[in-house]
């Protein structure tokens, strides 16, 4: 094209330097295609799939797609995984190999938000040495209509919250009777085993209101978790039996010891306020020796 | 679009009163759409020169250029039905002639890199591939340029590319700034602006012509 028709054309006032320019770059020879380029150029349509000339977003969709789906499904899982609580799949069982003492955690009553499932006057524990569940009974009139059986180990711990366990016990006075409710949990494993359908958060937002409302003694401990029953005899606690198949009876409690210590702190009837009870030995007096057990 | 239907229905085009060569590219674009190949044929002749003489300001390879114009056309050919005629068939060529020179200034980078790095890789001289000059006679007698001329087309070649496509368009193949901007589909200032840093960086280039 002339340089002055083009200039003409789009009304540019270029510069001195520019105009120069422009003639050179205008002084290039054209170059023109080959005299075979038409047969080569209809060899190649001859030649050409027209599939490859097709737009391309088929090949961006056919990774896409099923990328997109696997993200929806891996986020549908872990969605799920997060915010569904299967209570069904929890081990009955907690295990805990670790050599730690047992420990009762007596939690006083609460208003929990479920149903307690405690077998009137008994409940079962795992026994300490061969594994096999050994029952603790629990008085029957304070038992609850509802039965929980709880399967534990010598290392686990074992909290059972009754409000009907003892009349030391405080229960409201407009609380139905069958209201009782039961847990249990791990101590050093940390496994809380509870009836399905438990929020455990929620009975810990209410226990401050109930925290000081009831008192437990150690006879009552120890016959209900232990299956020693005692006998208050001039300010000593004098074994009147021991539960077969109890952990007392495993740990090799007799009758007719008496009960002077448990890791090694004196005992006394006292009512014990504390919620922990760590139970790592108790000395008994069984006739004339002390015997720690 | 099959090759055998091309005869048949172009039959209204070559029929018709007004000569082929008298058609407008919008018309022949139509009778191509129904199947004449003379159509096609006459859209090839107009532009085959155009677009080899564009290509080849583009990449400085005439054989490269032939090949690419050759590859606009069969583009050209089999998406003729989604071409609209809402714009200029000049504007819609040059833009998948200007697409395809970009690609291969791209290849090119790439494939130099991969050489490059292949060559350094090398331990023993002996397994080094030989790569003798290019001495094949050029196609046409009329590509023997004189000095100045390989200088400049050299410049220009050497230009990145997003001035290279607007000053070739502009000085060259004589498109206006509108022309241009739509090819690259780039606005109208942003055409200009390239354009003006282009002629900038080109007299640099051939400072001793000035």
């Amino acid at each position: 094209m002339n340089y002055k028709n083009l200039q003409e054309e789009n009304g540019e006032i270029l510069s001195v330097e520019d105009e120069k320019l422009s003639r050179l770059i205008g002084s290039l020879k054209r170059v023109e295609a080959p005299k075979d380029f038409d047969f080569h150029l209809k060899a190649r349509i001859a030649n050409a799939k027209p599939s490859e000339f097709q737009p391309r977003f088929m090949p961006v969709l056919r990774y896409v797609l099923p990328l997109s789906v696997a993200v929806f499904i891996l986020a549908f899982i872990i969605f799920n995984g997060a915010f569904f609580v299967d209570n069904q799949s929890a081990p009955m069982v907690a295990e805990n190999n670790s050599p730690a003492p047992v420990q009762a955690q007596i939690l006083p009553n609460a208003d929990l938000p479920f149903a307690p499932q405690v077998e009137t006057g008994s409940a079962v524990l795992q026994k300490p040495e061969n594994g096999t569940p050994v029952e603790i009974a629990i008085p029957s009139k304070s038992a609850p209509k509802n039965k929980e059986t709880v399967v534990a180990n010598k290392s686990q711990l074992i909290a059972v919250k009754s409000e009907k366990t003892t009349t030391n016990v405080l229960p409201k006075a407009d609380e139905p009777e069958d209201s009782g409710n039961s847990r249990v949990s791990a101590s050093t494993g940390t496994k809380v085993i509870t009836p399905q359908g438990i929020n455990l958060n929620k009975p810990a937002e209410q226990a401050p209101e109930i925290e000081n409302q009831g008192s437990f003694s150690i006879g009552q401990v120890l016959s209900q978790f232990f299956g020693v029953e005692t006998l208050s005899e001039n300010g000593k606690l004098k074994v009147k039996a021991v539960k077969g198949k109890s952990i007392g009876d495993a740990s090799g409690v007799k009758a007719g010891d008496i009960i002077e210590a448990i890791d090694g702190a004196k005992i006394s009837e006292t009512p014990l306020n504390s919620k922990t009870i760590e139970v790592k030995k108790i000395t008994v007096q069984r006739g004339t020796e002390t015997i720690e057990i | 679009m099959a090759l055998d239907k091309i005869e048949n229905s172009g039959a209204e085009v070559l029929q018709s009163t007004v000569p082929i060569k008298d058609l407008s590219d919008h018309a022949l674009i139509e009778a191509t759409k129904s199947g004449d190949e003379a159509a096609f044929a006459e859209i090839v002749s107009r532009y085959r020169n155009p677009i080899t003489n564009y290509l080849y300001r583009f990449l400085n390879d005439y054989e490269e250029a032939v090949d690419l114009a050759q590859e606009t056309f069969v583009r050209v050919y089999f998406a003729i039905e989604r071409y609209h005629t809402e714009y200029a068939f000049s504007t819609y060529i040059y833009r998948i002639a200007t697409n395809l020179a970009i690609s291969e200034i791209r290849k090119r980078k790439r494939r130099n890199l991969v050489s490059l790095t292949g060559f350094f890789q090398f331990d023993n001289e002996d397994e080094q591939d030989f790569h003798p000059p290019d001495e094949k006679v050029l196609p046409d007698e009329d590509l023997i340029e004189n000095e100045q001329s390989r200088t400049i087309a050299q410049a220009i070649a050497t230009l990145p590319e997003k001035y290279r496509a607007p000053i070739v368009l502009r000085e060259i193949e004589g498109k206006t700034y509108e022309e241009i901007a739509e090819i690259l589909e780039l606005g109208l200032g942003t055409t200009k602006s390239r354009i003006s840093r282009a002629r900038k960086m080109l007299k640099e280039k051939l400072k001793k012509y000035f």
